[in-house]
């Protein structure tokens, strides 16, 4: 296998929330010891509640926000630190795509203006090629060449949106930040959206980081993919294993809680409802953050941290997948925790 | 005798560039204890057709045409009177003062049929609950105003709803204001309130678009089983595919400010007819499918109702488009008794008729 | 007609699905469409300029001068030869009422370009910079804020004399706080617009982002407030005219005008109402414009 493209190990990022009674500021853990590593060419899907931090830990890795603690390696080189002006080289090849399509585009810019600024801000080409690779740059994304002189108010939801993929195509990336691109479209335009981004990564052998809420698409896309729970990463893995075999008690309701768009199947699913409310992000308690809402809950998720647990070339943080813990299942040889069988009374905490 | 019939209901905007068609022409009927769903992109119509239906239309906004029958009495917007020449002013003037009156007296009628009899859930819980009042004096108004209950039966009705929505400590709920609760809970406080008086109609207008996805299964849940125990038909507005899959029993597809085909849920789902249907079962992934399958989109962009043309508004998208569709309107084919279609592929053997008629300048919707 | 060619499949060339129907128009070009199809900004723009035009050529037009005076003709009303009428040394009141317009105009928007101007500075640098930098500098405003204007305004006045330039300057020391916080309220939030966040992925300076996008985009709201700040600037050298602390004899500005008209107020109502009245037509029709710019400007009328 290829080396990384980009790859993230124990990332946080802490926003301040303002000080409590007391004098200690309180921290608003947005993202909390992720770790994940994408290869040239693959997709890497992050799903996850709003406000779970997925949209921070994209903005994070492209340098919107500094990063806490923990390292970014993007193609070998460490990039946590380094500052702004040294960034310039790794931005050229680093892009990012927005949710909003009616915000990412300058409304007093045309499109012209708006797909040439990355080549302008990065000093390439001669005009003349500007304006080629930019009519080129429309054609890629299906638009017309008489849409240059047009402004963004002007265009259509997915329009604005085909023409904000083109701008971070400008500069020829390698790998682009997708932070929930197609949410704020309609259902038609999504899979336009999902088939241009595919169609693209075809041709340049672009890696995604795919951020999103829609668990089908998302499964669409990626190869692989993290599930984030209050800034933390519960489930981690190949998309299909985690899709058809969910781990984490949290990614089972989450996709047991997916409505499924064909009648029978949806008749027939067994749904999981969660009871209880999330816990807060800020200062949150050093325990499980899901243990509240978990149908599995044990004592010990109310007390410690769940580790990050290997299991079958997933990572998961659960108390349920821990070694010890599987050890002590009755059928410890099978790690692959199905049904919850009667092993509350097994283990003594 | 169905609950709710709508017929040729037509309403537009006017702004600044001009006048906006939202909906043209839809013909819909809901049956009591039914849950129909509504599916459109934004722009559709879907949400302004359900709001005129219950005269909440912004200022600018007029229910131009349509006869609105909610179980059995006529409920459709006074008529204005005009047109008519020759009359002398006092027959002007007296027409014009009756127009007033009679739609004064449907504004009554609809303030007395919103809350009561016909109840609307909103996307943003946050527009509907007023911030600065605290939950119980908002979950007991409705009653006190519509059921004329007292001040203690209404308290007690209001904690037995919100212990049936499923919140739990609600005394304490009772007390608290909007902004303390999450935005599951407050939508959930939202269903109990809309179904305070015992509806007979819910209309719920994207409810779950802003929750989290473990959150709206539970109100999806929620709200088919407190409408199926009281038999309550729901008017569910959405674009998300998989909730229709999940809660409706007949579907609408609007689209350009039409129903473009409506049947069973299993009937569009497994049998769509047309063009648009196809195209949106195909643009949608599916967490259940382990093959991964290219998706179909729909290519273009949806049209600008400013600058729609005679023919049908899907024809520049679609793949299927004939010669015909860029200049004629398509009418309703029936397929079977509860499956229908606006699309020319349907009507071929009946297009003379069409053409004719619409040449002659009376259009059926 | 043919049936059969009616339900032939349609030309590909037929269908352009990515059809744009509406009109392209840039920012400016639209928001002042939109400000001329409002008649009462129009009404405002167009009386305005009248006003604007009558006090630089008119006074010049005009036989008299704004000292000359002339004891036979004391206190006339008006009339042919003087329109507006004589004061109490016979000068003509219609040109002074111009001259006065034209110190008025002059003091309201020579302030309001160095408040609109050191603002924009202020204020932007403020934004942008944000954390301490902002912290210190909105200090500084609100130190300058605290101080009642009026207070430095006199006392400039009795150091410099009773002239223009000490007016400008007193007005001025403070006037550009409220542009300085409006620019940066709209920097701060124009900063996590995404735009201006792509802008920044994509590797531009901080000082492009804000020269190209924040600053332009801030403008709108930025022309409102300062359209609303030159009737301020006019009404305050009118109320130190008024006082007596403003500007200084023979000159005429449309404050003084009416302080000398007040004690015959009684007598000779005429002399007082009209440089009140071109006090209230001048402000009418900047508010008028105001009122259409923000309409213009608002960004739910646009579609």
């Amino acid at each position: 296998m290829a080396a990384p493209i980009l790859e993230v190990a124990h990332l946080c990022k802490y926003f301040d929330a303002g000080r409590a009674v007391s004098g200690e500021t309180k921290k608003l853990k947005a993202v909390e010891d992720v770790s994940f590593a994408i290869s040239p060419g693959e997709t890497m899907g992050l799903v996850g509640e709003s406000g779970c931090g997925k949209s921070t830990l994209g903005r994070t890795i492209v340098r919107i926000h500094d990063p806490t603690a923990g390292r970014i390696l993007y193609k070998g080189e460490d990039i946590t630190r380094r500052k702004n002006k040294h960034l310039l080289p790794v931005r050229r090849s680093m892009q990012m795509i927005f949710q909003d399509p009616y915000a990412s585009l300058d409304p007093r810019c045309t499109v012209g203006d708006i797909l040439a600024e990355p080549m302008a801000i990065h000093r390439l080409y001669t005009k003349r090629e500007r304006a080629s690779r930019v009519q080129a740059l429309l054609e890629t994304v299906g638009l017309k060449p008489d849409h240059i002189r047009r402004y963004p108010h002007e265009f259509s939801g997915g329009q604005r949106q085909r023409i904000s993929i083109a701008r971070t195509l400008a500069l020829d990336p390698e790998f682009i930040v997708c932070d929930e691109p197609i949410s704020a479209l309609d259902v038609s335009i999504q899979a336009q959206i999902i088939n241009l981004l595919e169609r693209i990564q075809d041709e340049r052998g672009l890696s995604y980081l795919f951020i999103a809420h829609d668990l089908g698409m998302v499964r669409h896309i990626s190869h692989k993919i993290g599930v984030m729970y209050l800034g933390h990463m519960m489930e981690y893995g190949q998309t299909a294993d985690v899709y058809d075999n969910p781990y984490h008690p949290y990614t089972k309701a989450l996709l047991s809680a997916v409505p499924v768009p064909d009648p029978k199947t949806a008749r027939a699913k067994q749904r999981i409802v969660l009871k209880g409310e999330v816990f807060t992000p800020i200062d949150p308690p050093a325990c499980c953050l899901f243990a509240n809402r978990c149908p599995h809950v044990m004592a010990r998720c109310r007390r410690t941290e769940p580790p990050v647990c290997h299991v079958a070339g997933r990572r998961v943080a659960c108390h349920l997948y821990t070694p010890d813990f599987l050890a002590l299942r009755r059928n410890g040889e099978n790690p692959i925790f199905t049904d919850p069988p009667d092993w509350r009374a097994d283990i003594p905490v | 005798m169905k609950l709710l019939e709508v017929r040729h209901m037509t309403v537009a905007f006017k702004t600044q560039q001009g006048v906006v068609q939202a909906v043209r022409g839809i013909d819909f009927s809901v049956e009591r204890g039914e849950i129909l769903g509504i599916v459109g992109e934004s722009g559709s119509g879907k949400s302004v057709a359900m709001l005129s239906l219950m005269g909440l239309l912004a200022d600018n906004g007029r229910l131009l045409s349509g006869e609105i029958a909610f179980d059995g009495e006529d409920i459709s917007p006074p008529s204005r009177v005009g047109g008519q020449t020759g009359l002398s002013l006092r027959a002007r003037v007296c027409g014009a003062l009756a127009h007033r009156r009679a739609r004064r007296v449907h504004r009554e009628r609809m303030r007395t049929l919103r809350g009561r009899e016909a109840a609307m859930i909103f996307q943003d819980p946050m527009t509907y609950l007023n911030p600065v009042l605290r939950i119980g004096t908002q979950m007991t108004e409705g009653l006190r105003l519509h059921k004329k209950c007292s001040r203690r039966e209404a308290y007690e009705t209001a904690l037995s709803l919100l212990r049936q929505v499923g919140i739990t400590s609600p005394e304490q709920r009772m007390r608290q204001y909007p902004f303390e609760l999450s935005g599951g809970m407050r939508q959930r406080i939202i269903v109990a309130i809309a179904l305070s008086c015992g509806p007979k109609l819910l209309i719920a207008d994207e409810p779950t678009t802003a929750l989290d996805v473990t959150v709206q299964a539970q109100l999806l849940d929620l709200i088919r089983t407190m409408t199926r125990e009281s038999r309550t038909s729901v008017v569910m507005i959405t674009h998300d595919l998989g909730i229709v899959a999940t809660m409706c029993d007949r579907i609408a597809i609007m689209y350009a400010g039409e129903i473009v085909e409506e049947g069973r849920t299993d009937e569009i789902f497994y049998a769509p007819m047309h063009p648009y249907t196809v195209g949106l079962l195909g643009s949608i992934a599916n967490t259940e499918r382990s093959v991964r399958q290219a998706l179909a989109p729909i290519p273009g962009t949806p049209p600008d109702l400013l600058h729609l043309t005679g023919g049908c508004a899907f024809a520049p998208r679609c793949a299927e488009a004939m010669n015909i569709c860029l200049s004629y309107r398509p009418e309703p084919t029936d397929r079977s008794r509860t499956q229908r279609c606006r699309c020319w592929k349907y009507c071929k053997s009946a297009a003379q008729e069409i053409i004719i008629r619409q040449q002659k300048g009376f259009s059926t919707s | 007609m043919d049936l059969k060619t009616l339900f032939l499949p349609l030309d590909v060339s037929q269908k352009n699905d990515e059809f744009i129907a509406m009109e392209s128009k840039s920012f400016a070009k639209d928001v002042w469409q939109r400000f001329c199809r409002n008649r009462r900004a129009l009404f405002g723009f167009v009386l305005l300029s009248c006003i604007v035009l009558l006090a630089v050529f008119g006074a010049m037009a005009s036989p008299y001068t704004y000292d000359g005076q002339d004891t036979a003709i004391r206190n006339l009303p008006p009339h042919a030869q003087h329109w507006f009428g004589t004061d109490k040394f016979g000068r003509d009141i219609f040109t002074r009422v111009l001259y006065g317009v034209r110190m008025s105009l002059l003091i309201g928007f020579v302030s309001t370009a160095v408040n609109f101007l050191v603002g924009l500075v202020y204020g932007g640098v403020a934004g942008y910079c944000g954390g301490y930098a902002d912290m210190l500098m909105m200090r500084v405003c609100d130190i300058l804020y605290a101080i009642p204007a009026m207070l430095y305004i006199i006392l400039i006045m009795l150091i410099f004399g009773s002239h223009v330039g000490s007016i400008l300057i007193g007005i001025c020391l403070s006037g550009w706080v409220g542009v300085a916080r409006i620019v940066r309220a709209q920097v701060l939030s124009l900063k996590e617009r995404e735009y201006a966040l792509a802008a920044y992925v994509l590797g531009s300076s901080r000082r492009r982002i804000f020269f190209k996008h924040l600053l332009a985009n801030s403008m709108g709201a930025l022309l409102v407030t300062v359209t609303l700040m030159i009737p301020q600037a006019i009404f305050m050298e009118a109320f130190l005219s008024f006082i007596g602390i403003g500007i200084s004899a023979p000159m005429a500005s449309l404050g003084t005008l009416a302080q000398d008209a007040k004690t015959y107020f009684q007598v000779y109502p005429t002399q007082i109402l009209f440089p009140i009245g071109m006090i209230c037509l001048i402000i009418f029709s900047l508010s008028f414009i105001s009122k259409g710019l923000e309409e213009a400007f608002d960004p739910r009328n646009r579609r």
